[in-house]
């Protein structure tokens, strides 16, 4: 258990129970004596941003310290912990703070951060706070590791069950999937990500495209028709590039009905003032893939890729 | 010294009180006290100049005299005052002397046109004649007696041509102001896709929301918080990119300073939200731009120290 009293006076007040000794990143840890690794625990978990850490570790592991400065530092880390919340007096942002800190941790040890880093993670901090996992889950999203973020929603989405973050939680792990390239040939990514909308109430645009890009997948024209009747009064007050997105899907549905309408909503929106913009680029693009002139699709395509990376995923 | 611009899309979002608040706790309460000018560029509704005294002379040079100095080529002085021990404001003008500054007002716009087509430059020109503008104005504080560590821009609502000076790629941080509502949110968001096709360094941005109703249901302000930290739509995923992102923070609504507007942050005590909240966005500014200096001390002083242990052991090494 964590031996640095301050460390843990500190997460007692944040609500933050069960972390255990934080040395795992560290392949070289037991190269150490007992009194460098508590030191490095320590630093791993300090309120010091990632280059100060990036500094004293490589300080440190290369014996460059003498004892009274290793002694200072670890006074100066325990006062960090008293000062920072008189810097930040509200529990949540001191949370959101301690999570980057413990990333940046993992990526000043190992210069990377995969799967495995995660698992052991896990493993070694027991916690059931939820802003704690919250935070965790969107600052690997925040940074790019979806996979990453995925594996901790897996094994952590029960702790919030009933709680307002719940539905934050699936917003991610929708964004997350979808970052997957092969999201759309993995069924079992799909069967998940269909399965999401449930929980989705306040976000009405990721739950209106959810719901209309699943019922697409599963080629069943009536839903995707339903639902899109269903959410019309909330689809025209969508902004232009969110009525492109619903622009495409039903083209690929195939539902004339609903490809007429949108194009209404678009004209309705001034298309045309966006004539030497992206967005009409867009358009005229979704344009030829109604018209399946597939040589005016690829070579717009590729003009797009330099002004807006649009998601071609379901335009192959 | 950083310069910080603090903007907002839309008036009454308590954007200049949360400037005076953070510069008075930068001034009085943080760790380190800072020097802080605040420089009031709202000039066609200036709130933080109803803080100045003023000279008894009406040709000193308040902002938009030095301002009209700049276009007609003129070297010239800012006119400074102090509001208490580390803080000194910049007024817009002798609002006292209401026909005077019309006049003013007036012999400045004719500037402004050529000035808002430079600032349109942005997109093509890394320094354009806003920008000189801006870096004159840096140049000119600098140039002032006392030294500060921050100089906070109180700016002008909308797309205008004085906020345009101050959204040169060469100003420190820019904390952007709005309301949590959707016509708020999308204005900031539009403004952050034109700041985004301007050339230069990229932009420091540190959102805020503002006021927090204190019996907000969380739920109903999801949607909101998620487009002001864009993140909701792939759009606003790949603008924030743009962007070097500080943060998005609340602010709570206050009762004590919406009707005690001037004096309100002496009176707050530690359990208000909306002290706690200021303190937050104070401390992340200087977190933003002051790394831990204590650590760089402690590392000094043992390589100090390791350099005189090597120097013993060499001169004992050359006696012996």
């Amino acid at each position: 258990m964590i031996k640095n009293q301050a460390y843990k006076v500190f997460l007692d007040s944040l609500g933050i129970e069960n972390i255990i000794e934080w040395h795992f990143p560290l392949s070289q840890h037991k190269l150490f004596d007992e009194k460098t690794n508590d030191f490095l625990n320590s630093l791993a978990s300090s309120f010091f941003d990632a280059n100060d850490k990036r500094k004293l570790y490589s300080q440190i592991i290369n014996n460059n310290f003498s004892e009274n400065t290793i002694f200072r530092i670890s006074l100066l880390m325990e006062e960090e912990y008293s000062k920072v919340r008189e810097k930040y007096p509200i529990n949540k942002v001191l949370i959101e703070k301690l999570v980057k800190y413990l990333i940046d941790w993992i990526l000043v040890v190992n210069n990377k951060l995969t799967e495995s880093h995660i698992e052991q993670t896990l493993k070694n901090i027991q916690t059931r706070n939820q802003s704690f996992w919250f935070f965790f889950i969107k600052e690997l999203y925040d940074r790019g590791y979806n996979k990453e973020s995925l594996l901790i929603i897996s094994q952590k989405k029960e702790l919030f069950k009933e709680n307002y973050l719940l539905e934050d939680v699936v917003l991610k792990e929708i964004e997350c999937i979808r970052k997957n390239d092969n999201y759309l040939y993995d069924q079992k990514l799909l069967n998940r990500l269909c399965l999401l909308s449930k929980d989705i109430k306040n976000y009405r645009y990721t739950l209106i495209i959810l719901d209309l890009e699943c019922a697409l997948l599963s080629k069943d024209k009536d839903r995707f028709e339903n639902y899109y009747y269903q959410y019309f009064n909330e689809i025209v007050d969508f902004d232009i590039l969110e009525t492109l997105n619903i622009f495409e899907l039903t083209i690929l549905a195939n539902s004339e009905k609903t490809y007429n309408e949108t194009k209404v909503l678009l004209h309705k929106n001034d298309i045309e003032l966006y004539k030497d913009y992206y967005e009409f680029k867009i358009y005229t693009m979704l344009e030829y893939l109604h018209d399946k002139t597939w040589e005016k699709v690829d070579q717009l395509k590729i003009e797009l890729e330099d002004e807006y990376q649009y998601d071609f995923k379901h335009i192959k | 010294m950083k310069s910080i611009l603090f903007y907002s899309f839309k008036g009454g979002v308590g954007r200049t009180q949360a400037l005076l608040n953070i510069a008075k706790y930068l001034a009085t309460e943080s760790e380190e006290k800072k020097k802080i000018l605040i420089v009031d560029f709202d000039i066609y509704a200036p709130g933080i100049t109803y803080l100045a005294n003023f000279g008894k002379d009406e040709n000193e040079e308040y902002l938009i005299s030095f301002l009209l100095s700049i276009f007609s080529g003129k070297q010239s002085k800012l006119y400074t005052e102090r509001y208490s021990e580390n803080i000194t404001i910049v007024p817009a003008y002798n609002i006292n002397v209401v026909r005077s500054y019309n006049a003013k007002l007036s012999e400045l716009s004719q500037y402004l046109y050529s000035l808002k087509t430079a600032a349109d430059e942005r997109s093509e020109n890394i320094n354009t004649i806003a920008d000189i503008v801006f870096k004159y104005i840096i140049e000119s504080i600098n140039r002032l007696e006392e030294k500060y560590d921050y100089v906070f821009f109180d700016a002008r609502t909308g797309i205008t041509e004085v906020s345009d000076i101050l959204f040169s790629n060469f100003l420190d941080l820019k904390v952007l102001i709005s309301s949590f509502n959707k016509q708020n949110i999308q204005g900031t968001n539009d403004i952050l896709e034109l700041l985004s096709l301007q050339k230069g360094p990229k932009h420091k941005i540190l959102r805020i929301l503002s006021p927090k109703p204190l019996d907000a249901k969380r739920e109903l302000y999801k949607e909101i918080s998620s487009q002001a930290n864009l993140e909701l739509t792939e759009k606003e995923r790949q603008l924030k990119k743009e962007f070097d992102w500080v943060g998005t923070y609340n602010i709570s609504y206050e009762k004590e300073i919406v009707t005690n507007d001037v004096d309100a942050w002496e009176i707050l005590d530690d359990s208000s939200q909306y002290r706690k909240n200021i303190v937050t966005i104070a401390n992340t500014i200087i977190d933003t731009f002051e790394g831990n200096k204590r650590i760089e001390d402690i590392i000094g002083s043992d390589e100090n120290k390791m350099n005189t242990d090597l120097d013993k052991i060499l001169q004992r090494f050359n006696n012996d």
